[in-house]
């Protein structure tokens, strides 16, 4: 029977017994549960990320069908000659940007309007471990996606993946992961301080998109467009999973992206703590965790 | 002895005002709006006790709050909870802190109030198992068994706020800060948060708590210690008991009558002779405010007027004074 109120007591509340570096893991994991629910829990919405796949794969298919009966791929000759293929890798992988830079912030803009920004600062977090472990849902949901993208390309569209180096193809993708996930937590950081407008995200998602090649090879960019192209992370990965999935390609033929990515990760990580710190202590003095 | 749980020196806070994008393209080096918050707050909160921070809307009680709580920095001043200095250790302290927010919208409104309370529980650093173990308890010593598995955002705003409360509760925490714990709160629900929260801070080891609220009647029943903020500044911080002295002992009274119109300023001049006494005619009521007098006094007054003056009393009380014109005595 249950109590009146008039009556609580919490005396059976027993003293909890904190966990150490597990209970670390253990808020990610709540995080990961926490944002699953919410996210299936607007079942139409997850629904349609999934049925977004299909169309977005019959858009690219005709589109590559009309270029190989027009025979104008020779600008594709590297990775097969098939533009189904290419542009299919190019989606799936900006589809993981996306997921780290606009996903994230849209999540973490939405509990600064609830208030739940504030009420997890509250509780005994690191503010970067807070912010990564809010995006580890959509990597997840991310990385299932992409899955379905290949399963639906090869499975309904007939594309082949026989020479594909699947170790190299996931040495890549795990080397493009970390990139986006502190891109995420700078744009994340600079976000709690100016609500709005984050130049990072704009930058690496729409200005990349075009740059690292996601929908054409970087090849038929002018020039000195190329050249800046190499500063985006995005081309370097798209190039790696590209040759590494539709020829084949060994480490040797993409050694130059691959150490471009651990390059990447290297230089990326003092500015991500060094961001997120001073974001963090800006957002602390101005008590902006919970203003929108 | 009991030992100092929260300690807090000199806290000063200015909030900057944003400037419209066009006066700050118009005058980018234009010295910046402040507000001052807090100018210079300081309190010692031994185990076992309760703060009641008191004061009007902006007074800056829940910054205060939110400073005690790690989620604002201060510009000047240091906070120490369980000897710890806050900004520190971040981390190890808000373990010790459970914080009620006066805002109760702050959880996952997709989510059920099990789930929200489990989910908060995790962020404390409780395991699984102990996080599931507790929302149960708390679940249950709150009587939301039947209601925790509704989404958050079909609960009322009473419930959030039991849920809020409890989400402080979960990790038993030594320092409770709660800001306007019982808004929303029915009659009766408020009572027994009162008591809860009481009963918390008796019977733990080590346990204080700030209460941050506008009704004066919460602080006498519940606090030991109060502080009334005034513009940012305490213009008053001691024992509960001391400030309701204050209040009783030094009481403005008011007595409206009719029919006293020959006998206005007679009865004037008779009470004037003892005591401070305002007085005012509008038509036949008769308005006169008595100053720092007993209750006793007034009693006699009060005969006075109807035995030898023939009024005819209206109102004959006590005027209540706010919480902040008593730390001005």
């Amino acid at each position: 029977m249950q109590q009146p109120d008039s009556t609580i007591s919490i005396k059976s509340l027993r003293m909890p017994q904190f966990a150490g570096f597990f209970g670390e893991l253990g808020k990610a994991a709540a995080f990961i549960k926490k944002d699953m629910k919410i996210s299936v829990s607007y079942r139409l919405q997850f629904v349609f990320q999934f049925l977004q796949i299909f169309f977005g794969i019959s858009v690219i298919y005709f589109i590559g069908k009309m270029l190989a009966q027009s025979g104008k791929t020779s600008a594709l000759a590297q990775y097969g000659n098939n533009y189904f293929s290419f542009a299919l890798v190019g989606l799936a992988i900006n589809s993981y940007l996306r997921a780290g830079l606009v996903t994230i912030t849209n999540d973490i803009r939405q509990t600064m309007n609830q208030g739940t920004l504030e009420a997890m600062c509250a509780a005994p977090i690191n503010y970067t471990w807070l912010i990564l472990c809010s995006s580890l849902w959509q990597f997840v949901f991310e990385t299932i996606r992409v899955g379905c993208y290949f399963a639906v390309a090869i499975f309904l569209f007939g594309m082949r993946l026989d020479n594909a180096n699947w170790p190299m193809a996931l040495l890549a993708l795990g080397l493009t992961a970390p990139i986006f996930l502190m891109l995420g937590i700078v744009s994340c950081s600079i976000l709690v301080v100016v609500k709005r407008g984050d130049p990072v995200n704009w930058v690496f998602s729409s200005l990349g998109a075009i740059l690292a090649g996601t929908m054409f090879p970087v090849s038929i960019l002018p020039a000195w467009l190329q050249k800046v192209s190499l500063c985006f992370p995005l081309t370097h990965s798209l190039e790696a999973m590209r040759l590494t999935l539709l020829t084949g390609a060994g480490f040797n033929q993409v050694d130059v992206n691959i150490w471009a990515l651990v390059f990447f990760i290297v230089m990326l990580v003092p500015p991500t703590v060094f961001i997120n710190s001073l974001c963090m202590r800006a957002a602390k003095k101005k008590g902006a965790f919970s203003t929108h | 002895m009991s030992s100092v749980t929260v300690e807090a020196q000199d806290i000063k806070k200015d909030f900057v005002i944003d400037r419209s994008l066009c006066k700050q393209l118009l005058a980018p080096f234009a010295a910046k709006r402040k507000i001052r918050a807090l100018k210079g707050v300081s309190f010692r909160l031994k185990s076992g006790e309760i703060l009641g921070v008191v004061g009007s809307n902006e007074a800056g009680k829940t910054t205060l709050l939110r400073i005690l709580a790690d989620l604002v920095e201060p510009d000047a001043g240091t906070v120490r909870i369980l000897g710890q200095t806050l900004g520190k250790n971040s981390c190890k302290v808000r373990r010790q802190i459970g914080y009620v927010s006066s805002d109760e919208r702050s959880f996952f409104w997709r989510l059920t109030g099990k789930e929200n309370l489990e989910f908060f529980a995790r962020l404390y650093g409780l395991s699984r198992s102990q996080a599931g173990m507790q929302t149960r308890h708390i679940l249950k010593e709150f009587g939301f068994e039947s209601r925790a598995n509704q989404l958050f955002r079909d609960y009322s705003a009473g419930m959030r706020k039991k849920i809020a409360i409890m989400r402080a509760l979960l990790h038993r925490p030594p320092v409770l800060l709660l800001d306007e714990v019982t808004n929303s709160l029915d009659s009766e629900s408020a009572r027994a948060v009162k008591s809860l929260i009481r009963e918390y801070v008796s019977n733990s080891k080590h346990c204080a708590a700030v209460w941050s609220t506008h009704r004066l009647e919460e602080i006498t029943q519940v606090c030991d210690q109060v502080m009334v903020i005034e513009n940012g500044k305490a213009s008053y911080c001691g024992r509960v008991s001391d400030f309701r002295n204050r209040g009783t002992v030094r009481t403005d009274y008011l007595l409206k009558a009719k029919n006293m119109d020959g006998q206005y300023d007679a009865f004037w001049r008779e009470c004037s002779r003892s005591m401070k006494v305002d007085a005012s005619r509008n038509g036949s009521v008769s308005k006169f405010v008595f100053s720092d007098i007993s209750d006793e006094d007034f009693g006699h007054i009060v005969t006075m007027a109807v035995k030898n003056y023939g009024a005819y009393i209206i109102f004959a009380g006590c005027l209540e004074r706010s919480p902040q014109m008593v730390a001005r005595l």
